[in-house]
């Protein structure tokens, strides 16, 4: 029989599309939780400090403190955002005992960073009051750095295993300890007792969250390290994670080292307290908001989600397919809806009640006049990252990582510009670069959904 | 091998068979190459996916001076730098695209045409990829488009791959096509990827193009299309009775048509093999004046030593009952039905036998299938797998043959067997039931039997009765010999060929008719 017609059958394999890359879609909203939980707590710590130590060791102890966490989430968020695909697709192609090596590998990576850069920044950089000839308060900041980051590493896997309760639990044992060991301990060890109790804390934090992780997802097998394959694989999420994350912080590095009323706290240390204050304070008031687009996300919008392809896997027509896309956008609406509607009264009470509220924190008006600011911009941050979770959603890693980079690059620059000037400026940068970001991650997004279904089916990789 | 940039008088496109496949038609394209060694043929393989373990099934006889190969589902591989997205230039492609897609179902030849323009321009535009093609937004547009016009009620996922599986072959092939060899003539064996091969080429260099089919392409694909699973019945909003095939099936089998209706309407002379074969390609769109009907040949005075050993066995034991098949042990053959037939036969005649013999590597889960079988019909002291044999030794051992293919053209097996002498028992498929009817007119009486496809009751009565009946097996026989010497032997057939070949060039290219 002539002809190869019937060849065509081998070559026929079923493909399916899947939806399954929203596990570590909504993991980048949901470290927020963790971060405001750590705000508190050191604003907390900060506050409860002031009784027992001298004025310029608080100083060191907070400005340490916040350059780890600045440090932590710099050299983590590619390593997380990478991890958390990997994560998702092995989750995705069936594979789950090669998850936890990849936790261990993780973690080792994100140490020896840490331990690098931290080592390095405190203990050549800072000058600190040594502890019995030993630069122990060095040392206790770089092993500070080394158990944040893995702590970061930690809560890819929860946020991917959706333990949220876990999470906050774990993070509020964590913290409630580092609080009372580190009061308890700066009263007979000044500011290395401090940091010492806030290293046990995050120490006992790690630990916990390791047991969880190993509870939940096993020993596994295979090897550690083969998550790294990603940086190569997907660079564009690797540097999406960097650009973020140092989005994030750019600012503030710029008000530490450029504002008039910067401060050199030891060395390298610098601290921009006017700035400091408002935009930690303001970043607290994204936690209702974050509730409530992570709830709708979580709830409504994944099941909608998955519907969709659903209905192109199971054979829908092209216009069921489309109905199963609006019904995607109307879920995503409402849920910009209740974010809109519940930051905004949030932001709004914050900036009409700011002065009543930042009396409780000895804020000067200086302060509260860039309070009001940055939380408006931090408003506008929780959109943004709404926005760019979506994107992760519909696999748009081009467009995530094009947002990052505007929102570094726009938040670099202005703050550059408005640090020059006078403190009536601080804080517009911030502003500004976050609505930017945020005009072009919700442009994306249009973009993508309007052509959702072109998307779905040209996709030939993950 | 002459030169390459030498034009062959006559270029052959082959799809699936010759020279890496054996079969009718290998053994009809072996016959013509090596029957006319003073013309000089060039070879368009297409296949499905290169296998690089595949071995040539024919020694190539001196006189091929050209063989060019295509894979029609292979990964496309390119050194050129390709362009990420289909450039602005190709609006007039998508123009065209669209166009055809509207007006491909009408069938009309000058709106096919449309097809060569398109698959021209996928020639000569080598930078762009299918895969860039494939995943270009204007693509989808169109995909969107032809799904909205032909199938909006059916599943888009399965619509889109099938799209996918259809366009990507002709991409490639039109992509091969500048490897086509030049020739005088271009003679395709079947309507399909090679048909259209044959059409395009032949218009390029406007040449006479033939077209031979053993069996009806089309009709084998339809075939396919309806049996296969792997093409999803889908859930339809308004299922219907008056539907029974669904509409993706339809699509399948509207583009084999199209490619069948061009090949159709370029070539020259539309050779068929019987008949009935030839009212097939009428009703597919074949023009009946161009259609002509060339049967298949032999040299039956090769098989004249196994008529003689045959006839003196017969005379030394005539009440022999050695009933053989001859061809592969594959599922197209229904070996299984013959197995049933000989459990039916041995049960009326104990002393009967059956030997297979054919290679049996081209299914082996099929050939273990028939294996157990056979033990499971308790057969093992009444039928043999012999493996593949020397046709000239095998058939003086038989008494009858039987042939209980589903699906044949002008089997040469059977023509081998009529020649040396061995009635046929044979399903009703191809040119089977023409052959085996003698022609009484011409005072050829009957030299076989037949029955219904898959009637395993049928064929065993049809053996019997032969087996029983010494006298009419031997008349048959006798039949069956004279019917091949005089209307299936080779000479003719050739004959038939060279005046095609010659008549067609002369009007195009006189060079030939002196070479001829």
């Amino acid at each position: 029989m002539a002809g190869i017609g019937f060849q065509l059958r081998r070559l026929t394999a079923t493909r399916t599309y899947t939806g399954v890359l929203g596990a570590y879609a909504s993991a980048a909203a949901i470290s927020a939780g963790p971060w405001i939980i750590s705000i508190t707590a050191l604003m907390v710590l900060t506050w409860l400090l002031h009784q027992i130590l001298p004025a310029d060791q608080i100083r060191l102890f907070t400005a340490s403190s916040t350059h780890v966490y600045a440090f932590a989430l710099i050299i983590t968020g590619p390593i997380q955002i990478i991890l958390t695909r990997f994560v998702a697709d092995r989750i995705s192609l069936k594979q789950p005992e090669k998850i936890y090596p990849s936790f261990k590998g993780g973690v080792v990576l994100a140490s020896i960073l840490s331990a690098v850069l931290g080592g390095i920044f405190f203990l050549r950089y800072v000058p600190a009051p040594l502890t019995d000839g030993l630069p122990l308060f060095g040392i206790l900041a770089a092993a500070l750095l080394v158990y944040v980051s893995a702590i970061f590493i930690a809560s890819v896997y929860l946020s991917a295993l959706r333990k949220y309760y876990g999470i906050v639990f774990a993070f509020a044992l964590g913290y409630g300890i580092a609080v009372l060991v580190s009061w308890r301990l700066a009263q007979t060890h000044g500011v290395t007792g401090a940091m010492a109790g806030l290293l046990i804390g995050h120490l006992v934090l790690f630990i916990f969250l390791a047991l969880c992780i190993r509870r939940e997802l096993g020993r596994g097998k295979g090897p550690s390290f083969s998550f790294m394959r990603g940086f190569f694989k997907f660079p564009d999420l690797m540097l999406c994670g960097l650009f973020y994350n140092l989005g994030i912080w750019i600012d503030k590095f710029l008000f530490w080292w450029l504002s008039k009323s910067n401060v050199q706290v030891s060395g390298a240390l610098h601290a921009a307290p006017d700035y400091d204050l408002a935009i930690y304070l303001s970043l607290l008031s994204i936690a209702p908001g974050m509730a409530v687009f992570i709830l709708q996300v979580e709830t409504d919008f994944a099941e909608k989600f998955h519907d969709y392809f659903d209905t192109v896997n199971r054979g829908g027509t092209l216009s069921q397919v489309s109905a199963a896309k609006n019904r995607i956008i109307l879920s995503l609406r409402a849920g910009f809806n209740s974010l809109l509607k519940v930051q905004g009264i949030t932001t709004a009470l914050l900036v009409i009640y700011a002065n009543e509220l930042t009396a409780w924190f000895h804020v000067s008006f200086v302060q509260i006049g860039i309070f009001r600011i940055t939380l408006f911009g931090t408003f506008l941050l929780v959109m943004f990252l709404a926005m760019l979770t979506v994107l992760f959603y519909f696999n748009d890693r081009r467009g995530a990582l094009i947002c990052s980079l505007v929102f570094l690059l726009a938040n670099g620059l202005l703050s550059a510009v408005t640090v020059m000037q006078n403190e009536a400026w601080y804080g517009f940068g911030f502003v500004v670069a976050a609505g930017l970001a945020l005009f072009i991650a919700a442009t994306r997004v249009n973009a993508r959904l309007d052509e959702l279904e072109y998307h779905t089916f040209r996709v030939q990789e993950a | 091998m002459r030169s390459k940039n030498q034009p062959a008088d006559i270029c052959l496109v082959l799809e699936g068979t010759y020279p890496y496949v054996s079969g009718g038609v290998s053994t009809w394209v072996h016959q013509i190459i090596s029957a006319f060694p003073d013309l000089t043929f060039a070879l368009f393989y297409l296949g499905a996916q290169r296998d690089p373990g595949a071995k040539y099934k024919y020694e190539l006889p001196a006189n091929v001076i050209h063989i060019e190969e295509a894979y029609l589902f292979d990964a496309e591989s390119s050194f050129v730098a390709l362009r990420k997205k289909v450039p602005a230039s190709w609006q007039p492609f998508y123009a065209a695209l669209r166009k055809l897609c509207v007006r491909a179902p009408s069938g009309d030849p000058h709106d096919l045409e449309l097809l060569r323009g398109i698959l021209d321009h996928v020639a000569k535009h080598t930078t762009v990829s299918f895969d860039t093609f494939w995943q270009d937004r204007e693509t989808w547009a169109v995909i969107r488009e032809v799904y909205d016009r032909y199938t909006p009620e059916d599943s888009f996922l399965d619509f889109y791959w099938t799209c996918c599986f259809l366009i990507q072959p002709l991409w490639k092939l039109a992509r091969a096509m500048p490897r086509m060899p030049k020739a005088r003539l271009y003679h395709t064996a079947c309507t399909g990827y090679a048909g259209l091969a044959a059409a395009l080429a032949a218009e390029q260099h406007d040449a006479p193009m033939i077209l031979t089919e053993h069996g009806i392409y089309l009709r084998e694909r339809i075939a396919d299309i309806c049996k296969s699973r792997w093409i999803p019945e889908t859930m339809r909003a308004r299922p219907s009775l008056s539907e029974p095939l669904s509409h993706l099936r339809q699509l399948w089998i509207g583009c084999f048509e199209v490619l069948g209706r061009i090949c159709y309407h370029r070539a020259n002379v539309i050779a068929s093999l019987f008949e009935k074969n030839a009212d097939a390609q009428k009703h597919f769109g074949a023009d009946p004046a161009r259609i002509t009907i060339i049967p298949n040949g032999i040299r039956t005075e090769d098989c004249a030593p196994a008529l003689q050993q045959r006839a003196a066995r017969r005379e030394r034991n005539p009440e022999s009952k050695v009933v053989g098949f001859l061809g592969r042990v594959v599922s197209i053959k229904d070996v299984k039905t013959l197995l049933h037939t000989a459990r039916k036969v041995c049960d009326r005649l104990p002393d009967a036998r059956f030997l297979i013999a054919g290679p049996a590597e081209e299914e082996p889960e099929y050939v273990d299938e028939c294996i157990a079988l056979s033990a499971q019909l308790e057969l093992n002291r009444h039928v043999e797998f012999l493996g593949p044999v020397n046709a000239m030794k095998f058939l003086p051992d038989l008494d009858l043959m039987i042939l209980t293919s589903v699906s044949e053209g002008l089997p040469f097996v059977i023509l081998e067997a009529l020649a040396a002498g061995v009635p046929v028992v044979s399903t009703d498929v191809g040119a089977c039931a023409d052959i085996l009817a003698g022609r009484p007119a011409e005072n050829i009486p009957a030299c076989g039997l037949i029955a219904e496809i898959g009637n395993a009751d049928a064929l065993a009565a049809a053996c019997v009765r032969l087996l029983t009946d010494p006298a009419l097996l031997d008349a048959m026989s006798l039949a069956g010999r004279d019917l091949a010497t005089r209307y299936y032997h080779e000479k003719t057939i050739l004959a038939a060929y060279r005046a095609l070949y010659e008549n067609l060039t002369t009007q195009s290219s006189p060079q030939l008719a002196a070479a001829a």
